[in-house]
Formats: C-alpha cells, structure tokens, sequence
C-alpha cells in the first residue's frame, strides 16, 4: 500500500509514526523575480507565479521501519510517498513494486538513523537547497547532529563525502544502503522534511541555510580574489541544457567585468568563500547558481535559462529566503536534444543579456 | 488681476531643448530649481504576469531603468503658446521633462506663425506673473492628468512657491469635469488665467515650469510624495475621508476606438461578480464621485487603461490586476503607479487578434489571478 505520510498520521491509528512540527504549510503570495527578458510563455508565467503554497516543516520519526532504496520509509506494508522529502507517489509505487518482486535480505540498524537525502542527490544543488537545509530540521526537533547516524546512497559522490566531512559528519556516522541487495530494518527512523515545495522555500530556509554554511571552513578561492560580480559557467558541465552562444554570451560578461568561475572544479569551502563576496551572480541556470546560499542579502543572482518548465525556479525561491533577488534571461528554446524537456539547446539574444546586466548594475548604489 | 493686452510675439524662428537652452550661462533670464537629480533604478516589478508575453512586452515591463530628473524652470519676461509650452523672444522650447516634444512645439509654433500672416502671431495678453500652467497636453486623458499634472503642485511647493498665491494659466474651454477637479484642489476660479488657444498668446514677467515626475513609464521615487500632496488637498476640500479598503472593485471601460477591446469582456466581468467584485465605470463620474469610489477599494480589477490609475486614489496595499493585450501599447505605467502608492499589481495578457483588435483573456488566467489577490489577506 501506497499512502502520503502526512494523511496518514492524520487517521490517528499509526501509533509507530509521530512528528515534530516546526512551522506549519501555508499559502503566499509567490516572490516577483526583479525583471524577465527575452521571450517567456503561460508556462514560464505558471511557474514563476502560480505557486502559492508552502511546505509544512518538521521532522517525522518511525519505530521499526524499513527504509527502501532513494530513502523511502515502510511500515507496516505501507510505503510513504510525500512532497516533504520529493518522494512523489508514482516513485514510490515504483519502488515499493519492485521491492515486493525482490525479496531482499534484511539488515537490522539498532538506534536512530536519520534520513537527509532523497531522489536527486547526485545533483549537487539538490543538497544544497534541499538536503543539507534538513540538519536545521533536526538539530531544531533537538537532535544531537553529532550522535547521529546518516543513511546515504551507495554511490555516494566522493565530493558529498567530502561535504558532509566538512559540516563535521563523520565517516562513522554513515550508514550505506546497498540498493536493490537489501533494505535496512531501522530501530528509529528520522524523517525530517525539506523546506520546499515546488519552487517555494518555507522561510525557515533562510536560518536552516545559514546553520550548514556556518560550520563549513571557508578557504579562499583559486580562481578569483573577492570578486563581486560572477559568471558561473557551465562550459566545463557535461549537461543536457545547452546555451548555443556560450561564447559570445560569457565574452560580454567578461567586458562587463564579471569574473568567469567554475564552481564545480572547487571545494565546498572554496565556493562558500568566492560566493561570500557577490553581489551580482549571473549565469546558466543550474546548480552551480544556488552558490548563491553563500552570497549576502540584496546579492542578484540573474540565470539564463530556456523557455521550458525544466530546470525549474528554485533560484526564485532560494533567493527571496534570503533576502536576495533573482531574475532571468530567456533564450529561444530548442527541445528534445535528449529525452523531453530535459535535453534544450537556447539562445541569449545577446541585446538582453546586455540590458539585463544594465538593470543589475541600476541595483547598485551610485557611487557618487 | 489686471490683464493688460500687449505688443504682438515675434515670429518663432526656432525650437530650443530648454536644457540645452538653460545650460548657456548666456541666458540668465532662464532659471531651473532642480528638486531631484535623474537616477537609474530597476523597475518596479509586477507581482504576477499570466498569459501570452512576447520579448518586447518584457522588455517594456522590465527594461526601463532611468528615472526623471525634476524640478521647476522659471522663464522672465516670456510667452506661452497652447499647451503651456514656454517663448522667449523668437524661440519656443522643448522639453521632454515638460512633456512637451520637439515635434509638438514645432506644431504649435509653426501654427502660431502662419496664424500671425508670417511676420506675427497673434496678439498678446499681459498677465502678472508668476504663471503657472497648471496642465500640458493632452489634459483631458486621464493619465496624463493623474500622473503628469496633478502632481507638479508638489514640485512647485518643494521649489519654494506658495500655491495659495500662484496664478495658474489654463484652456478657455476647460470642461466641467476638470473646473470641478481644479476647485477641489484648492484652486479657486480667481487664481485661474483662462487663455484662449490660437487667439491670443499670454505674456508674463515670470513663468514657471514644473517637470513632470514621469520619463517614458518610469516614475520619480518622488512619485508617490507628490501624488499624497494633491490627494491631501482634495481631500480636505471634498471633507472626503482617508480611504477605507473595503470593496473589490471591477472596472469596465467603453472599447476606445484604435485600442485592442477584451472580446470576451462579459464572460470575464461575470467571473468577477461572482467572486464578489462590483463592476463600476467611473468614465462617467465627476472626480470627487471616482476619488470616493477608489477610496474604498481593496482590489481594483479590470482592463488596462488609465482609468485603473485612479488607484492612486486608494490605500495602501490595494490589489490590482490589469488586462491587456499581449503586445507593446499603452505602456506599463500601472506598475509605478502602483509601487509608488505601496500597492500591488499584476498582469493577465491575452493573445491579440490584430484582425479585429482584440484580445481574449483565458478564464483559468484570470481566475488563477484573483485567488493571487486574495492570498495572505
């Protein structure tokens, strides 16, 4: 059986599953970007406009649960999906199939053992917006982050290994799931939630953002002293999104005076350090963007992007959290170069770039 | 008032950039008292946008990003042609900052030449200064009235000028509508100069030039200071109370012939009703009945035209969407209008059928956008 855990815990006869609250959903207004240029569509409009609701924040906790392969929760025959941890239903049907066909080996966890991560943790902005943010979640429903254990993927980058080194985890405190060889039969299982839904981030984001960076050993940047104005390129990112005139478009950036970095060849504390200074951060949309969670309030982080739903708004969401602004450059959009919407070739008309930097630069104080 | 007739003008020769003109320091009988220098600033942006969009739209909505220098110019011993535009010996002047185009000048000027049989125009009237036109072009569209005219009154009291003793020169044929709105400013019909356009041309030892707040959509950040001091006038002369936010408002306008109409006009004004909005069309109302109706909105909903700009006239926080064509027409100015006032305002576009100039609003659109104005209240 499938069931959101939510409603669930609503009937009232799941005396195994309880949870914490720290704040409530609810309904907003979604924040306004400070400008869109270039062509943008009822879909885009949609996206950026019409999500209203926030996610309600708090930790669950399980007694005597399976945890299943992507970090989804079963008890009882029932397997929880849930937009809290971005385990959509037809996921966890997914999964929860393939188990039963599977008839996997069991292995016992004594103690408690929390869940941060979920689908998505190969992207590294998902850890950024939407797992590390979590160990807020815990320390806040009183958990001893030091004490704990933490369920991770089997193929656990190098580079998350080293980031969760840096927030002070220890390789100790790391409990791996081998997919689809086992399931782990867990004494107490942590559920915190994320703080997203959609696009939207609960404004607890902003705190639960500033608790993980304060713990990260920020080093100085290779690549740049103290830059303030940044272009994070994806040239060096084997992706599905390409920006046809990356060329053309990172030359005027780099007449403009912004800097051209490459989050993802530094370490974490590096990035923490480059981004610490930004007040301008501009490039295509990605996770190298979210860098931003490092970036002061009033930071303008403008990302150039196609006209497809994918990859989505969270900067919009990311950024009002913080304090900060976000914009975008649509391109003139080709789909399907993979499968979907995901695979995109686009344009920057080079004449909106342009102007999109002349509106960063009116958001700075004159000078004079 | 003593009005005294003098010699006829000389022909205009030439059209000046009254800038350019006063930044010669040869010319010390043109003065310019500025209040607030030009800025540069992102645009206000809109809370929400449904619908169709194109690049051009956008870049209307976003692009902008100078705002006006303003202040007030005084003139001695200098002419007024229709339209308040300013002559001094054979030159008129223009000036964008006064909403007065080079190419409208040289129209007046031109006109005022061959009125004169060439060598003259007509005669002129001697009018103590200081002269104030109180409006520009175009005074009768409500936009320019709400945005540009009304608040100069603030820019001549920051220049030091007492409104109480000002001498403000408006059209002979001045309609009803706004004799009524110049008395509940405070004006009375006393301090008032009524010039008859194209058969005379008034003279004055001193005029006075206020710019208006406004560079092409963009407003001053002084903007809203400056509506709130007219707005205070009328107010206390109306006895009108601060406004009260307790109505949602529908407002309907007449198609304008020349602008694209909302096809599906009463589909979208039913959906309204139903979600509790009084449809209303102030078109027909004297000022004092639209500053009380306005008064009372929590949202103001309808088709863009400047008839939604009498949301200047309502509180603070006011809700507003505006619907339009999705294409580059009337401007955005609603946005600045609305910022300034500490108001919200969002878009639903409609595709534009040029074959019929029309456009349609989708129902999911506009539905999706009166639950936004209704969120967090």
């Amino acid at each position: 059986m499938i069931a959101d855990i939510g409603r669930h815990l609503a009937l009232g006869d799941a005396p195994h599953l309880a949870f914490t609250a720290i704040a409530s959903s609810g309904h907003t207004m979604p924040p306004s970007p400070l400008f869109l240029l270039g062509p943008t569509n009822p879909v885009v409009h949609d996206e950026l406009f019409g999500q209203t609701e926030l996610a309600e924040v708090g930790t669950y906790t399980l007694t005597d649960a399976v945890l299943a392969p992507s970090g989804i929760a079963i008890k009882d025959g029932v397997a929880f999906n849930s937009t809290a941890f971005i385990h959509p239903a037809h996921h966890v049907q997914a999964v929860a199939g393939r188990l039963l066909a599977a008839d996997l080996p069991v292995r016992r966890v004594r103690g408690t053992l929390a869940v941060i991560y979920g689908p998505g943790h190969q992207t590294y902005g998902h850890w950024l917006v939407d797992f590390l943010p979590r160990l807020w979640i815990l320390a806040s429903c009183g958990h001893d982050l030091a004490t704990l254990k933490y369920a991770v993927p089997p193929e656990l980058t190098p580079a998350t290994r080293r980031l969760l080194a840096q927030l002070g985890i220890r390789k100790t405190q790391l409990v791996s799931c081998r997919y689809w060889r086992e399931i782990l039969h867990v004494e107490h299982l942590l559920m915190p939630t994320g703080l997203r839904a959609l696009n939207r981030l609960h404004p607890h984001f902003a705190p639960a953002t500033a608790f993980w960076t304060a713990r990260l050993n920020r080093t100085t940047s290779p690549e740049a002293a103290a830059p303030t104005h940044l272009f994070v390129s994806r040239a060096k990112v084997v992706g599905s999104r390409i920006l046809d005139n990356r060329g053309r478009i990172e030359a005027i950036a780099s007449q403009r005076g912004f800097t051209i970095v490459h989050p993802q060849t530094m370490t974490l504390g590096e990035q923490a350090a480059l981004f610490s200074t930004a007040r301008v951060i501009v490039g295509e949309y990605g996770s190298g963007l979210h860098g931003s969670v490092h970036a002061p309030p009033g930071t303008l982080t403008i990302g150039l992007r196609g006209t497809a739903r994918h990859p989505s708004f969270v900067q919009s969401g990311v950024a009002h959290a913080l304090g900060q602004h976000a914009a975008y450059v649509f391109g003139a959009t080709t789909l399907g170069h993979t499968d979907g919407e995901v695979g995109q070739v686009f344009t920057i008309e080079p004449e909106d770039f342009e102007r999109a930097l002349d509106i960063a630069a009116a958001l700075e104080p004159d000078p004079a | 008032m003593s009005d005294t007739l003098s010699r006829t003008l000389p022909r205009i020769a030439r059209v000046a950039d009254l800038a350019d003109h006063q930044a010669r320091m040869d010319q010390p009988l043109v003065s310019y008292r500025q209040i607030a220098p030009a800025g540069r600033s992102p645009a206000p942006p809109p809370a929400f946008l449904f619908g169709p969009s194109d690049p051009e739209l956008t870049r209307q909505i976003y692009g902008q990003i100078e705002t006006p220098e303003i202040g007030v110019t005084s003139i001695e011993d200098a002419a007024i042609a229709p339209t308040g535009v300013g002559i001094r010996g054979d030159v008129a002047f223009a000036s964008a900052a006064l909403n007065h185009p080079r190419e409208h000048v040289a129209t007046i000027a031109a006109r005022l030449n061959e009125m004169g049989g060439g060598d003259t125009v007509p005669p002129c009237r001697q009018v103590p200064g200081p002269l104030v036109p109180l409006f520009g072009p175009a005074e009768d569209d409500t936009m320019h009235l709400l945005v540009d005219y009304l608040p100069r009154l603030w820019l001549l009291d920051q220049a030091g000028y007492a409104l109480d003793a000002l001498t403000f020169l408006v059209p002979d044929g001045l309609s009803p509508f706004l004799q009524d709105l110049v008395a509940a400013l405070g004006i009375p019909p006393a301090r008032l100069v009524r010039y008859a356009h194209w058969a005379e041309v008034i003279r004055t030892d001193l005029l006075v030039l206020p710019t208006i707040l406004r560079r092409h959509d963009r407003l001053s950040p002084y903007f809203g200071q400056a509506t709130a001091f007219w707005i205070t006038r009328l107010r206390a002369t109306l006895a009108q109370p601060p406004p009260v936010p307790i109505e949602k408002l529908y407002i309907a306008t007449p198609d304008r012939p020349g602008l694209p109409h909302l096809r599906n006009r009463h589909r979208i004004e039913a959906v309204a009703e139903r979600r509790g909005y009084r449809v209303a069309n102030p078109e027909q109302m004297s000022f004092a009945e639209r500053a009380a109706l306005f008064s009372r909105a929590s949202h103001i909903v309808g088709p863009y035209t400047s008839m939604l700009h009498h949301s200047l006239l309502a509180s603070e926080g006011t809700r507003i969407c505006a619907l339009r064509a999705a294409q580059r027409d009337s401007g955005t100015l609603q946005t600045g209008v609305a910022a300034a006032m500490g108001q919200t305002v969002g878009y639903v576009f409609g595709g534009l059928d040029h074959a019929n100039c029309s456009f349609n609003i989708e129902e999911s659109d506009f539905r999706r956008a009166l639950d936004l104005l209704d969120i967090d209240l």
